[in-house]
């Protein structure tokens, strides 16, 4: 507000900025919180089924297309996760045999790399495990009319939860749903 | 900035005006309310890499997830992968959690002032299962055991919902 009258020209009041960087101090902290938090986090449903916990042993009628995947803790090379299954097709039709998938590549061919817990470890190949699956739910999609496979994963204590979280991220993207995580420990 | 307006002979009196520092103040104390609510839940975790972890949807719940988080202990050595508990930002064990999972399944499902007691579900051989749901933010270099002992505490509590927090690799 300008004053054309010289004389009332000192009482000019200046646009005072502050309410300005309140608000804009408001708007960063909203942005900070909320971008944080929330966006880069995702979720995977872990199934845990309903009759987990009570005292009754497996049922009498387990589904024998139940696929098993077991993940299993080994000291060699520094430290070694290996995944089985006891129902790899082998190739005399509707044989199924164990079946112990091979390894990645050792991960001393880059030995530079600052040695983390996470990836410190011999993985399994996961492309050949989850062609598996998808290969096994689509048979037994086949077979019995568009039913959900049945999977159960066990794995052995001492395997890095990466290795775990891999074979939920193989479940979620082949739509693996009747999926279970087996709350008995391997025998080492 | 205020200039005093009585006088024309140029003796400003300029009154500090407290609202400015107020205002600041109480952002200040907004903040550091805000920052001790959220690490509360949310501890310090280098989620585990997967491409299909999708993102949650509060809404889609009534009750939001009860956060269980995983952390690693400082490394003793080159493959100490050893873990904790921290659930509402404190370290528990197994069966100090499976005692706060039993309580907020309890307080969940009893009836409650306003009416909206949720109560059990039915589940196999007559177990009372909870309606809560339990978001696992697992550290990805820890050992699988205790994730383990998470879910296991969720199953006595009659918890059978889980949720497993990832991140999209780099």
């Amino acid at each position: 507000m300008s004053w054309t009258n010289l004389s009332e020209a000192r009482y000019e009041v200046p646009l005072d900025m502050t309410p300005m960087i309140d608000v804009v101090f408001q708007l960063v902290l909203f942005f900070v919180f909320s971008l944080k938090f929330v966006a880069f986090e995702g979720q995977i449903q872990a199934y845990i089924p309903r009759d987990r916990g009570t005292n009754e042993t497996a049922p009498a009628e387990a589904d024998p297309w139940t696929t098993t995947l077991e993940l299993s803790w080994e000291e060699k090379d520094g430290g070694r996760v290996v995944a089985r299954t006891g129902q790899y097709p082998s190739s005399r039709d509707g044989e199924v045999r164990d079946h112990q998938f091979p390894q990645e590549r050792s991960r001393e061919a880059a030995p530079a790399k600052p040695r983390r817990p996470e990836s410190d470890f011999s993985a399994p190949r996961w492309d050949l495990v989850e062609e598996f699956l998808a290969g096994r739910k689509k048979q037994y999609e086949a077979r019995s009319g568009g039913k959900d496979l049945p999977v159960t994963v066990s794995f052995d204590n001492r395997v890095p939860w990466q290795a775990v979280a891999n074979v939920l991220d193989i479940c979620a993207r082949q739509k693996i749903t009747n999926f279970a995580l087996n709350m008995q420990e391997i025998e080492p | 900035m205020n200039f005093g307006n009585q006088s024309e002979q140029g003796s400003f009196e300029s009154k500090l005006d407290l609202t400015p520092l107020i205002d600041c103040i109480f952002q200040l104390i907004l903040f550091l309310v805000l920052t001790s609510q959220i690490t509360l839940q949310v501890a310090d975790v280098d989620l585990p890499f997967a491409l299909e972890g999708k993102e949650a949807h509060a809404a889609e719940l009534e009750v939001p997830p009860l956060v269980v988080n995983v952390v690693r202990q400082p490394p003793k050595g080159p493959s100490d992968r050893t873990g904790a508990i921290v659930y509402n930002g404190r370290p528990l064990s197994p069966r100090s959690l499976t005692a706060e999972l039993k309580k907020e399944a309890n307080y969940d499902a009893s009836p409650r002032p306003e009416g909206r007691g949720r109560g059990w579900e039915e589940g196999q051989g007559g177990k009372k299962l909870s309606r809560l749901s339990v978001l696992v933010r697992a550290d990805r270099g820890v050992k699988s055991e205790h994730v383990r002992s998470v879910f296991e505490a969720c199953i006595e509590a009659g918890i059978y919902k889980l949720k497993v927090s990832t991140i999209q690799p780099e």
